[in-house]
C-alpha cells in the first residue's frame, strides 16, 4: 500500500510530493481553496533574487499536476482520519467545481461574472469574482465559490431560494411560487409562521440585513390568492383518481398534507383521516388566527385535494378505526403525522388539585374551533415558547385583565420567535424571567395564586442554553385566577390499539429509519411532531418528503 | 520536407518583462519573422492559462516549433518542455529566449532599445528553432550504491538512513576517527543534550549496519563517470588507493575552526575560543573564579570572511548559562554585534541567560574592542562610554570555516563553491540539498555553518532525494551530448584531453584510431566539438548550423 497523503499545497507540500512521486509512490495532494500552490503563489517576489514568487512554484505544481502518481484534489477537506491495522483511511469532503475539461481558460466568464464573493485571501477586505481567476497558477483556475447558497443550505427542504427570488426580481411572482412547490406545498402557510433559517444564514447580514425571504414567499403566495379571487386565474383542474396504491394518512397537519401532496404527484391514491373537523392539525388548532388566517390554510388544503387527495375530517383512528382496519381496507402503507398535541405538565404540587389550569393546547385549540369565552381574570403563562406567547396573545385579545408569562430563563434563551416575543410585550403582556413555578395554590377547590422561585443561570446543559438554578429563599407569591402550562408536548399515542408493535420511545415518539421515514412495522411510516416533538412547520414538510419517498420505494418494490 | 511553423508566445511575467519592454511591439515584430504563423502574448506563460494557450495552439495551428521569450530556462525549460510533449509535440522542439535577465531586468533605463534588444534575441531564437530536431532523453542504469564524503553527524545521518532502506552506503572519511566536530563538544543547546550522546548513538547504529562500508583514513583523489554509475578514486595517507562504485554522492565533508592565533591575543590559556571552552566545560573540575568575557564575531562578518558564522551566538549564550549555573559568583560578559537567536527555543535560552545575570554590551565593527593584559576595554556605542572589564578568561567566538581543500574537492567532484569557499547548492530555495550536477547532493557546515539538528534534517532529506534514483534504479538524462562523425575523425586525441568530464577515450578500430564518447558522462559542454580542427565532433541540439543561423540572425535585421 504505496499511498501518502499530503494536507496543503504550498510548496514544502509541493516539494515532498514530487519525491514520492519520483520514488514510485503514489501520492493524494489535498488543498482546501480552490487554487494549489499556498501562499507563495500569491505573493508577488521573493529575496534575495527577487525572483517573482511565481517562479519558484510553478514548475512544481505544473509537474505535480501532470504527474501520473499524484491526484491533486482542490476544494477538498479532511473530514476524518481513522487509523486501520496498517492504514489510514482518509474521508475527504469534495467541493463542486464546476467545471469540466471543456474549459479552455478564455476568461470571458470572469469578466462577465455578476456575482461578488468576499476574498479570503484579503481577509475579505475586498471582493472578488465568484469565479475566480486571482490566482493564474493552480489547477483549478475557473470554480464558482459554494455550490448551495447558505439560505438553501439551511432551509430544512432545500428551496430553490435562489432562483425564486432571482424570478420575484424579474417579475415573474407566478414562476417564483412554482420553484416553492417544488419544495414546500404550502407557501402561502410559510410565509406567515416559518422560523425561515435561511434568513439566519443569510450572507447579506454581513453587510446590512438579511433578505426577507419569507415576507417574498408569502406575497408571491398572496399574489396568485388575489388572482383566484379576482377570477383572473382558474383554480387547478380537479385530478382523477389514479390507478397506483391507496395509502392512508393519519392527521392532516404540515407533515401529513406534504405525504399527501408528494404522494398524490407520484400517481398514489392518498387519503388524509382528520380528527378534527378543519384541516391544518396544530397550524388551525393551535395558531391564532392572527397570525395565520384560516382562509389561507383552507386554500392551500384545496390545493392538495384538487392533485387526488381525499381528507375524512372528524374521523380519529383508534378502537373504533384501527391501524389494522386500514390495512384490510386496502390501503397499502400508513403515515402517522399526528403530531405532538399532549401537553407536558408541570410537575408540582397543587397541579391536579384545583380547578383553573388549562394546557395552552387545549386552551388555544378550544379558542380556535370558536369558543371565545373570557377564560379567566388575571391570567399567568407559564413557559416561553411559541405557544405560551400565543396563549397570552389570544387571553388579553379574549378580553382578560391582566396577562402574566413566567420564564424560567433569560430573555436570550427563549425558544418563541423573538419578533413574537417583541410583539406581544407592545400588546401588554407582562413577561417576566428567571422565575421557577414551586407551587399551585389554590382555595375551595380553585386557583388563586402560584408560589415560585427566582432563578440565576448556572452551566450549559444538553440543549445548549444555560440551565437555571434556583435561588434558595427567594420564595414569592402571585395571585391569578387561571394557570396556563405551555411547557412543550409530547405526542398522545393513547389512540394505539393494544398490541399495535410499533416502536415508542421514552418521550412517547415513533421511532423511525430517518431515512426514510419508516417504522419497525415496514408498511407504516411517521413524521413530524410525532416523531420529533415540538417543532417548526417547515421540519414537518422536510420530514413529509422523506416518509413520501420512502413509501414510493416501499410500494415499488 | 514538413513545413516549419513556429509559434511564439511573449510573457510579460507581470511587470517584470512588460514594465520595461514594450511587450506588444514584441509581439508584433515577432509576427513577421519567417515561418512565424502564431504569436501570443501571456501574462504569466508560465501560469496554467499560459501553458493552455501553448497546448491549445500547437494543436489549433499545428505548430510544430514552439519559442517562448521569457525568464530563464534554468526555472521553467522543463515546464514548456512539458507543455510542448503534452501537446504532442517533441520537447525538443521547443526554444527558450530569455528576455527578463538578460533584457529587462538589465535595461531597465532604456525602454527603447531594450525592446530592440528582444526583437533580436527573438529573431535569433526563431532562426534557430526552424532547424531544431526532434530527440528522445536518454535513460541510463542507476547503481544502487552510495557514497558519502565526511563521517560527521551528517554524513553518519544519511549513511544510516539510507543502509535502513536498503542501499549500500560508501563512507569515506578523512581521519581515523568517525563522529566529526561533535566529539569535542560538551551539551548541545537548545535541548541541552549531551553532544557525545547524540554522537554515540548515531555511531553505534552506523557501525551495526552491515550495509554501510567505511573507510577510515581516505579522501577522494578522483571521480570518473555521472549519476548511476560514478567511479570515484579514494587515498589514504599511505597513499594506498581504492576505487568505489556508486549510483549517487553526498557530500557532507564540514568545515573546520578558523585559527584564532591573530585575533585579540590569543594564548590557548586564558584567552581561548568557545570551541575550547566547551572541552573546559565538560570538566566537572573545572576552577573559573572572576570574570569570563566572551567576544562575539572573532574572525567573521569582517572583509576577510564576509559571512556569519551563524552557530557562535548560541553557543556562547549555553555556555554562559553553564557557567553562571556552575557558580552564581562568575561574571559573564558577552560583547556581541548581533545576536542570531532564532525561534522561540533560542529566545528562551537568551531571556534566560539575561535573567541568570549574563551581561550583555554592544559594539560596533568600527570600535573592536581591545583585550590587553587583564582587562577587556570595550566601548559600548549605546551607552556611549567605555567599559574596562578585568577577566580571567577572555573566550573568542570564531566561526567556521570551509576545509582549506574545499577547492580541490569541488575541482574532483566537478560542484561549485560560493566566494566563502562553501559549496554552492542548485538553487538556494528550490533545490536546497541538490547540486546542479545530477547525483550528487550536499549537507551539513560544507554548504553552510548548521547547527546539530539542521545537520541532521538535511542529512535526512539527501538521503530521502538520493533514494530516488537509487530506488527507482535508473534515471533520464538529457540528450544534449557530442556526437562523432567517425569517418572524419582522424584519432588525434585533442578532444580526449581536453574534456573536463572523462567522457571521451581513444579506442583502436579497423579503420585506425578513432574517439569514441561516452554518452552517459558527456555533460553536452561542446569543448570538444569546439577544438576538434576536423568538424567531427558535432553537439546534438546545439549543432553548428543551428548556432550559425542564430548568429547569422544576429546581423541581419
Amino acid at each position: 500500500m504505496d499511498k501518502v497523503l499530503i494536507i496543503g499545497t504550498g510548496i514544502a507540500s509541493l516539494t515532498a510530493a514530487m519525491d514520492l512521486a519520483e520514488k514510485g509512490i503514489y501520492v493524494y495532494l489535498l488543498e482546501k481553496e480552490a487554487f494549489a500552490g499556498g501562499l507563495l503563489s500569491k505573493l508577488n517576489t521573493v529575496f534575495p533574487d527577487d525572483d517573482p514568487s511565481i517562479c519558484k512554484i510553478a514548475d512544481l505544481l505544473f509537474s505535480a499536476r501532470n504527474h501520473p502518481n499524484i491526484e491533486l484534489m482542490t476544494l477538498a477537506k479532511l473530514k476524518s482520519l481513522k487509523p486501520e491495522e496498517t492504514k489510514f483511511k482518509a474521508k475527504i469532503h469534495l467541493e463542486s467545481k464546476r467545471t469540466n475539461d471543456d474549459c479552455n481558460l478564455c476568461d470571458r466568464c470572469a469578466e462577465v461574472c455578476p456575482a461578488k464573493p468576499f476574498n479570503t485571501f484579503n481577509e475579505g477586505l475586498s471582493l472578488r469574482t465568484a469565479i475566480d481567476t486571482s490566482n493564474p497558477y493552480s489547477e483549478e483556475v475557473y470554480y464558482i465559490e459554494k455550490e448551495t447558497p447558505a439560505c438553501i443550505e439551511a432551509c430544512p427542504v432545500h428551496i430553490d431560494i435562489r432562483k425564486y427570488i432571482g424570478l420575484i426580481a424579474s417579475r415573474d411572482y407566478l414562476g417564483a411560487l412554482n420553484v416553492i412547490r417544488e419544495k414546500n406545498p404550502l407557501p402561502g402557510i410559510c410565509g406567515r409562521v416559518c422560523n425561515h433559517p435561511c434568513e439566519t444564514a443569510c450572507n447579506r447580514k454581513k453587510y446590512d440585513e438579511a433578505i426577507s425571504i419569507d415576507a417574498l414567499k408569502r406575497f408571491v403566495s398572496d399574489y396568485e390568492l388575489a388572482l383566484y379571487r379576482e377570477g383572473k386565474l382558474s383554480p387547478l383542474p380537479i385530478k382523477a383518481p389514479s390507478t397506483k396504491e391507496k395509502v392512508a394518512i393519519i392527521g392532516a397537519g404540515p407533515a401529513g398534507l406534504t405525504v399527501a401532496h408528494d404522494l398524490a404527484k407520484m400517481g398514489y391514491r392518498p387519503t388524509i383521516f382528520e380528527r378534527a373537523p378543519v384541516p391544518g392539525g396544530m397550524l388551525w388548532l393551535c395558531i391564532p388566527e392572527y397570525r395565520l388566517p384560516r382562509d389561507i390554510i383552507q386554500v392551500e388544503t384545496e390545493q392538495i385535494e384538487r392533485l387526488g387527495t381525499e381528507i375524512i375530517y372528524n374521523h380519529p383512528i383508534g378502537s373504533e378505526h384501527s391501524l389494522d382496519d386500514l390495512r384490510r381496507e386496502g390501503f397499502k402503507a400508513i403515515f402517522i403525522g399526528v403530531g405532538a398535541h399532549k401537553g407536558l405538565k408541570l410537575r408540582i404540587p397543587g397541579e391536579d388539585d384545583f380547578k383553573g389550569l388549562l394546557d395552552c393546547i387545549i386552551y388555544l385549540t378550544r379558542v380556535n374551533l370558536g369558543d371565545k369565552t373570557k377564560p379567566g381574570k388575571k391570567v399567568i403563562v407559564i413557559g416561553g415558547g411559541n405557544s405560551a406567547i400565543d396563549s397570552a396573545r389570544v387571553s388579553l385579545r379574549l378580553g382578560c385583565d391582566e396577562v402574566y408569562i413566567l420564564y424560567r430563563r433569560s430573555r436570550l434563551e427563549m425558544p418563541a420567535n423573538s419578533w413574537e416575543v417583541d410583539a406581544a410585550e407592545d400588546e401588554g403582556v407582562n413577561l417576566h424571567f428567571l422565575i421557577i413555578p414551586e407551587k399551585i395554590i389554590g382555595e375551595n377547590g380553585r386557583v388563586t395564586g402560584i408560589r415560585c422561585l427566582k432563578s440565576k443561570l448556572g452551566k450549559l446543559d444538553a440543549s445548549g442554553r444555560r440551565q437555571p438554578v434556583p435561588i434558595p429563599g427567594s420564595e414569592f407569591e402571585i395571585e391569578c385566577d387561571l394557570i396556563i402550562p405551555a411547557i412543550s408536548q409530547e405526542p398522545d399515542v393513547s389512540w394505539l390499539a393494544a398490541g399495535h408493535g410499533l416502536e415508542i420511545s421514552k418521550w412517547n415518539s415513533f421511532n423511525i429509519n430517518t431515512r426514510t421515514g419508516q417504522t419497525n412495522i415496514p408498511h407504516i411510516f411517521a413524521g413530524g411532531d410525532a416523531v420529533t416533538g415540538p417543532q417548526t412547520v417547515i421540519k414537518a414538510i422536510a420530514a413529509g418528503h422523506i416518509a413520501a419517498e420512502g413509501i414510493d420505494k416501499y410500494l415499488s418494490n | 520536407m514538413e513545413e516549419t511553423r513556429i509559434g511564439v508566445f511573449v510573457c510579460k511575467c507581470g511587470t517584470n518583462i512588460a514594465g520595461f519592454l514594450d511587450v506588444s511591439d514584441i509581439a508584433e515584430y515577432s509576427s513577421t519573422l519567417p515561418d512565424v504563423v502564431f504569436t501570443k502574448v501571456n501574462l504569466f506563460t508560465c501560469s496554467e492559462a499560459g501553458i493552455s494557450e501553448i497546448k491549445n495552439a500547437i494543436v489549433q495551428h499545428n505548430l510544430n516549433r514552439v519559442v517562448v521569450s521569457a525568464c530563464t530556462p534554468r526555472t521553467h525549460e522543463p515546464t514548456f518542455r512539458a507543455a510542448c510533449q503534452e501537446a504532442g509535440l517533441n520537447p525538443f522542439l521547443f526554444e527558450f529566449v530569455n528576455i527578463r535577465e538578460h533584457v529587462s531586468w538589465v535595461h531597465k533605463n532604456d525602454r527603447e532599445k531594450g525592446t530592440k534588444k528582444a526583437r533580436d534575441l527573438i529573431r535569433m531564437g526563431v532562426a534557430r528553432a526552424a532547424l531544431l530536431e526532434p530527440k528522445e532523453f536518454i535513460e541510463v542504469p542507476v547503481l544502487n550504491e552510495a557514497i558519502i564524503i565526511g563521517g560527521g553527524v551528517a554524513g553518519l545521518s544519511s549513511a544510516v538512513s539510507l543502509a535502513k532502506r536498503g542501499f549500500k552506503v560508501h563512507l569515506v572519511e578523512r581521519s581515523n576517527k568517525l563522529g566529526g566536530r561533535l566529539l569535542d563538544l560538551n551539551i548541545i543547546q537548545p535541548e541541552m543534550t549531551s553532544a557525545k550522546g547524540i554522537i554515540e548513538d548515531i555511531l553505534h547504529e552506523a557501525e551495526n549496519l552491515p550495509l554501510i562500508n567505511i573507510y577510515k583514513g581516505y579522501k577522494p583523489v578522483d571521480l570518473k563517470g555521472c549519476i548511476g554509475a560514478y567511479k570515484m578514486i579514494v587515498e589514504n595517507s599511505k597513499k594506498e588507493t581504492k576505487e568505489i562504485d556508486s549510483g549517487v554522492i553526498i557530500l557532507a565533508s564540514g568545515t573546520r575552526m578558523l585559527d584564532p592565533s591573530p585575533y585579540y591575543g590569543y594564548n590557548g590559556r586564558n584567552i581561548i575560543t568557545q570551541y575550547e571552552l566547551e572541552k573546559l566545560l565538560s570538566n566537572e573540575d573545572l576552577e573559573i573564579n572572576n570574570n569570563v568575557v566572551m567576544i562575539q564575531c572573532v574572525g567573521s562578518r569582517n572583509s576577510e570572511n564576509v559571512f556569519c558564522g551563524k552557530i557562535c551566538c548560541m553557543e556562547a549564550i549555553k555556555n554562559s548559562i553553564l557557567l553562571k549555573e556552575r557558580d552564581d559568583r562568575i561574571d559573564v560578559y558577552i560583547i556581541y554585534r548581533d545576536i542570531q537567536a532564532l525561534g522561540h527555543e533560542n529566545e528562551r535560552l537568551l531571556r534566560k541567560a539575561k535573567n541568570l545575570g549574563v551581561r550583555f554590551i554592544h559594539y560596533s565593527a568600527e570600535k573592536p574592542p581591545e583585550v590587553t593584559k587583564d582587562a577587556v576595554k570595550i566601548y559600548s556605542d549605546i551607552l556611549n562610554r567605555e567599559f574596562n572589564i578585568p577577566y580571567s578568561l577572555a573566550v573568542l567566538a570564531t566561526p567556521q570555516i570551509p576545509h582549506s581543500d574545499a577547492q580541490e574537492l569541488s575541482r574532483i567532484l566537478k560542484v561549485p563553491t560560493d566566494e566563502n569557499n562553501f559549496f554552492l547548492e542548485a538553487h538556494m530555495k528550490l533545490r536546497p540539498i541538490d547540486f546542479a550536477t545530477d547525483g550528487i547532493f550536499i549537507c551539513g557546515s560544507a554548504r553552510w555553518p548548521c547547527t546539530v539538528n539542521e545537520a541532521i534534517y538535511q542529512a535526512e532529506a539527501c538521503a530521502a532525494r538520493a533514494s530516488i534514483p537509487l530506488g527507482n534504479g535508473k534515471v533520464k538524462v538529457e540528450p544534449i551530448n557530442s556526437l562523432l562523425d567517425e569517418d572524419i575523425c582522424r584519432g588525434c586525441g585533442l578532444c580526449v584531453s581536453l574534456c573536463p568530464y572523462k567522457a571521451i577515450e581513444l579506442v583502436n578500430t579497423d579503420k585506425g584510431k578513432k574517439a569514441k564518447i561516452i554518452i552517459a558522462a558527456c555533460k553536452g559542454c561542446g569543448v570538444c566539438g569546439s577544438t576538434c580542427y576536423r568538424h567531427a565532433i558535432t553537439m546534438s541540439h546545439y549543432k553548428d548550423e543551428q548556432l550559425l543561423a542564430q548568429i547569422e540572425a544576429c546581423f541581419k535585421e
